[in-house]
């Protein structure tokens, strides 16, 4: 019983620091690994839901979630973190689906196809995400969700650039970016 | 006698004609041969997109108008020529001081040659915007119709001071007026007794020779590349003159050239300056800075071979550049489209390392360089590690990508803070420079890459992290 007792009391320095908490507002390269980031004031609960919007002959059908604790899982970085996800669906005039994210689960430590809200700006209204891209991350870059109201919300999508040398991207893969590279394309809740 | 006078009367009368009859000859001809050098040099016209030393010229020629000039036994025929888009240049406000003309002319064994003339003043024009040389009162330079230059001649008054290369001095050029709205005034000597001084400006450039072993006859050759202007020294002669008409000062600018040769001990700074103002370089960068303007402009890219070719990625799309093969190249350039980050990302830091891969044992890894230029920026990255620290970066897709995500993170805290950003969307320069930084300690590759960041008047800055995460930009002279 006594061992039992010494083996919690040395268990437990360890443990509450798994638990530390921090605000979403928070930097998680300057945290220790393992850290959660919580979304204290449910600053992500009101954007939530299925959206759409009309962009160039394309529809493109927006799911938004709400993740609890996500476990993010890289080699250099690891921490939990409360996290909007999207995931999307982009059809064409004939509704035809020319790219899809929907029935995809992300793998903690996955970066392509995954977007993912990065920090919220309560100032401005909006939530900024990290795209990463379609295959060999090309179109990796920054969305920025804005809640115009109850319905709607504009979505602007910033792009990076990418350069490869040699093989890096083979050619079979689809590489084109679906997504739409606009700003301020409104989006409405179904 | 009135036959007489009547006889005299028609000589005079047919003299006159005989006399109109020349002149109207002589015009004839000039208009034919004018007609002659303007087929000529249309068809050698190559200087439509022309960049002269610090900034772009659209020019457009008119043949329609035309001037001669006799000297040395020789016929210059001189037309103008307009730069058609100077709304573009931020700096088109100084083009009152430019004037453009091109020259053709028969030399003395027949063959054809023609310029593209640049005159300039630079009376009120800051000294940073003279890269070629701030001479007293102006410059001509003189270029080929592909836009290499092939001399400069310097002017004080109006008077002719120094060339860089006598053999293309065209003395008609000595006696023109630099320009008007700018020199006018300085036309009309004082009649005093004065002193006046003249100034002996000495120019020091750097010759770079690359040397290679010939792949056919296995000859060790030395060919030169570039040369580059590193320092000026003014000093001045005094002297007291009474006259109303200013004797010419004394043809005393002095050009000294330095020859240096690029090896493995090159600085980053000589080989930047070095490969920025090749002609192939500037145009393919003034291309990509064009291109990185405009809205779904797309992304562009160039590899620059060893031999100075420049060749495009193999696949140029809207957000991605390829480079299939990058063996025997010396770098190469790419542009940020206007949504991306206007820094370089771990994928082209990545770029950088295989290009330093590939570079000769002769020339080093640190003979490679990558380039970036956006709307606003214009940065060159180069490898300063050894290649045995080179062997040891293998980045992983997986891990790019990870260092892309935290670059983009980054972005988007720093753009938080009022020293990084001015509008709290885009990183201001210092927030850029932070984040490459802070990209490069994320990628292990702190201390091993220098950023230098190019100016509009082509000028390199080495850009230092200093200890408090600021950045300070040490110009490469």
């Amino acid at each position: 019983m006594k061992n039992i007792f010494l083996l919690l009391i040395s268990v437990l320095p360890f443990s509450c620091k798994a638990q530390q908490e921090y605000p979403l507002s928070s930097d998680q390269y300057s945290l220790p690994s393992y850290s959660y980031i919580k979304d204290m004031n449910n600053e992500l609960n009101s954007y939530v839901g299925t959206y759409k919007a009309s962009f160039g002959n394309k529809q493109i059908t927006l799911y938004i979630s709400k993740e609890i604790k996500r476990l993010f899982d890289y080699a250099q970085n690891k921490y939990y973190k409360d996290v909007l996800s999207i995931k999307y669906t982009v059809q064409n005039s004939s509704g035809q689906i020319l790219q899809t994210t929907q029935n995809q689960n992300f793998q903690p430590n996955q970066i392509e196809n995954t977007i993912f809200s990065s920090r919220t700006k309560p100032t401005m209204g909006s939530i900024w995400f990290t795209y990463g891209g379609t295959n060999c991350s090309v179109g990796n870059g920054s969305i920025i969700l804005k809640k115009l109201n109850s319905t709607q919300l504009s979505w602007s999508y910033y792009p990076n650039d990418m350069v490869f040398v040699g093989n890096q991207c083979p050619s079979n893969l689809d590489i084109t970016i679906y997504l739409p590279e606009t700003e301020n394309l409104v989006f409405t809740k179904q | 006698m009135k036959k007489l006078l009547l006889s005299m009367c028609c000589m005079l009368l047919l003299g006159l004609s005989s006399c109109r009859e020349d002149s109207l000859g002589q015009e004839t001809t000039e208009r034919d041969r004018s007609s002659y050098f303007a087929g000529k040099i249309e068809s050698a016209l190559k200087f439509k997109d022309f960049n002269s030393y610090y900034m772009k010229h659209h020019l457009s020629f008119d043949k329609s108008d035309f001037a001669t000039h006799r000297s040395g036994g020789v016929t210059y025929y001189e037309y103008p020529v307009k730069a058609d888009d100077l709304k573009n240049y931020e700096l088109s406000s100084f083009f009152k001081f430019i004037r453009f003309s091109v020259v053709a002319y028969n030399d003395s064994k027949g063959d054809f040659k023609s310029y593209l003339v640049e005159r300039c003043s630079n009376e009120n024009i800051p000294d940073k915007f003279y890269l070629t040389g701030n001479f007293a009162t102006g410059t001509v330079n003189i270029y080929t119709l592909d836009g290499n230059i092939q001399n400069n001649v310097a002017f004080y008054n109006g008077k002719y001071i120094a060339s860089k290369d006598k053999g293309r001095d065209f003395g008609f050029l000595n006696y023109s007026p630099v320009l008007s709205a700018a020199t006018t005034a300085n036309k009309e000597p004082t009649c005093v007794p004065t002193e006046v001084s003249y100034p002996v400006e000495t120019y020091t450039y750097i010759d770079y020779y690359k040397i290679y072993q010939d792949a056919l006859t296995g000859q060790t050759v030395t060919q030169f590349m570039n040369s580059v202007l590193v320092s000026r020294t003014v000093s001045y002669v005094y002297t007291t003159t009474m006259s109303c008409v200013s004797a010419p000062p004394p043809p005393n600018s002095v050009y000294n050239h330095e020859k240096e040769y690029l090896t493995g001990n090159a600085t980053g700074c000589q080989r930047s300056q070095q490969q920025i103002n090749k002609t192939a370089v500037k145009n393919a960068v003034q291309n990509l800075k064009n291109n990185a303007t405009t809205p779904g402009g797309g992304e562009l890219g160039f590899k620059e071979m060893n031999d100075g070719t420049i060749l495009p990625g193999d696949i140029n799309a809207a957000h991605q550049v390829t480079f299939n093969d990058i063996s025997g190249t010396q770098g190469g350039y790419h542009n940020h489209t206007l949504t991306g980050i206007h820094m370089f990302s771990p994928y082209d830091i990545n770029t950088l390392l295989s290009f330093a891969s590939v570079q000769t044992v002769a020339n080093g890894p640190g003979n490679a360089y990558f380039g970036m230029v956006s709307s606003d920026n214009h940065y060159i990255i180069r490898f300063d590690g050894t290649s045995s620290d080179l062997a040891g970066y293998n980045f992983t897709p997986e891990q790019l990508n990870e260092w892309t995500k935290f670059q983009l993170e980054q972005r988007d805290l720093n753009v938080e803070n009022s020293l990084y950003s001015n509008d709290y969307l885009h990183l201001n320069n210092l927030g850029l420079e932070k984040l490459f930084f802070d990209t490069l300690k994320k990628m292990g590759l702190e201390n091993k890459i220098t950023l230098q960041k190019v100016d509009q008047y082509n000028n390199i800055y080495t850009i230092n992290k200093t200890s408090n995460g600021s950045t300070i930009p040490v110009p490469c002279f």
